[in-house]
């Protein structure tokens, strides 16, 4: 009997209807669950991207400001030893050049002065002594009166005995000066110019180096954007997967109202 | 007849978003092809900016060096004709007062001296206009053809950051488009599901 009432078919169900329904709802539910599982997981995968993307933009942003910063210090110590060499290039070429040639012209006016050179430093003497003794007269300061007196002494000195026996031999001393202090004069020039080339050579270097801080600070622009894209990327996507969530939960939603509806109808 | 009418109207919902969003996808397909486009621009005359701004540099050395030649040789010059002139005043020196005025020696040794003076004048300033032309003219045609590219490559990235807004509003466009879509359909399920609850 019990099992005759239980091999019984089963009499009509009133909730059958609303037992299809659920199953229908929940097979609406499973699709859309594993639609809101495959979309999540793609946008998973492209937040993981984006994640990935921000971190070597980031570390590579890193070593650019790195490289950035060490190429200007570069250029500014090229430009320093640039400065350096170019002010030693100025001394050697310019200034000690000028009075080595001052004192080549000087020698060369002794040497080629002939005869006149010994007359002309005799007046000079004659000239230095004779204002050493008005000096005082005169209101001079003695002291100098004194170095005049002295300055006199030492052209007398110079000149010798005046005569031109005397100069000759001044002459090739002044020869002689002349021609060392032309020698002396080129290799300043010659020096001069080689470290003007040395401080080319480092102010090249540091162009050069400004150059390379260029393409580094361009590099660093477009990671700095790429960067930007990336987080664009990944605030995107994770916009999107709330979005779909927040649909399957409206679908969901309006599963769950459906079925309550229905409930209540019956 | 509430049957017809709805699936209807979320169709042609549904279409519109479609269409909608289809637009948004092409245009946000154009913009990141523009930005694409822009990056590669910016990033190739960065590149030319650089290798400009390098020949500059590989020009200041080039003048330099010619320069530093110029004036080693005129220098030479200078000094063999020191030389030279010295020789030929030390042979007039030692020349008696009533003989000759000079020799075929002091003759030779005057037209060299004269000859390495004017070579290294002309050395001199053979030396400035040569480092004018080599390096400073050169490198001031590398600078400006840097600024050129400088400049191209600053409008990339102009270019570069409108096809970024340009992506931003594309975004936020499709964004108000899904919101739009989104608030449709839940109208709609609630209009649904009070229709089967007052039925």
């Amino acid at each position: 009997m019990l099992s005759a009432t239980s091999s019984s078919p089963p009499p009509a169900d009133p909730w059958q209807s609303s037992t299809s329904s659920n199953a229908a709802s929940q097979a609406n539910l499973s699709a859309a669950c594993a639609l809101l599982a495959l979309m999540v997981q793609t946008q998973t995968s492209s937040e993981c991207g984006s994640k990935t993307d921000v971190d070597l933009d980031f570390q590579k942003m890193e070593a650019l400001k790195k490289q950035l910063a060490d190429a200007i210090q570069q250029a500014q110590d090229a430009a320093s030893h640039s400065g350096f060499f170019g002010f030693l290039g100025d001394i050697f070429g310019g200034d000690v050049a000028q009075i080595v040639g001052a004192v080549a012209a000087v020698a060369a006016v002794v040497a080629t002065g002939g005869a006149a050179g010994p007359l002309l430093l005799i007046a000079l003497a004659e000239g230095l002594q004779t204002a050493a003794k008005l000096g005082p007269q005169l209101g001079i300061d003695p002291k100098i009166c004194m170095a005049l007196g002295l300055a006199s002494v030492a052209v007398g000195v110079c000149t010798g005995t005046g005569s031109a026996q005397a100069f000759g031999e001044v002459a090739d001393t002044a020869r002689g000066v002349e021609l060392g202090a032309h020698v002396v004069q080129g290799a300043s020039t010659a020096a001069g110019g080689a470290l003007h080339f040395v401080s080319g050579h480092y102010q090249a270097k540091s162009l050069g180096y400004q150059a390379d801080a260029t393409g580094y600070q361009a590099a660093n622009d477009t990671t700095s954007l790429d960067l930007d894209a990336a987080l664009d990327m990944l605030q995107r996507a994770l916009k999107t997967e709330q979005r779909e969530t927040a649909t399957v939960s409206a679908i969901t939603q309006d599963n769950a109202d459906t079925d309550t509806a229905l409930s209540n109808r019956i | 007849m509430t049957q017809a009418i709805t699936p209807t109207a979320v169709d042609f919902a549904s279409e519109l978003a479609e269409l909608l969003i289809q637009t948004e996808s092409a245009q946000s397909d154009s913009a990141n092809v523009e930005r694409d486009a822009a990056r590669k621009d910016f990033l190739e005359n960065a590149q030319h900016q650089v290798d400009a701004l390098h020949e500059a540099a590989n020009d200041v050395y080039s003048g330099a060096l010619v320069s530093a030649a110029f004036t080693v040789a005129s220098t030479a010059c200078s000094i063999g004709s020191a030389l030279d002139q010295y020789a030929a005043d030390k042979g007039s020196a030692v020349l008696c007062a009533n003989g000759p005025k000079t020799t075929l020696q002091i003759a030779s040794d005057t037209k060299w001296a004269n000859i390495f003076g004017a070579t290294s004048k002309g050395l001199d300033g053979l030396g400035g206009a040569m480092k004018t032309f080599v390096s400073d003219a050169a490198s001031a045609a590398e600078n400006a053809n840097a600024k050129y590219f400088e400049t191209q490559a600053e409008k990339a990235k102009w270019l570069e950051g409108d096809a970024s807004t340009e992506l931003d509003k594309v975004a936020k466009v499709g964004d108000k488009i899904l919101d739009t879509l989104q608030g449709i359909n839940q109208d709609q399920n609630s209009a649904n599901n009070a229709l089967i609850g007052r039925i």
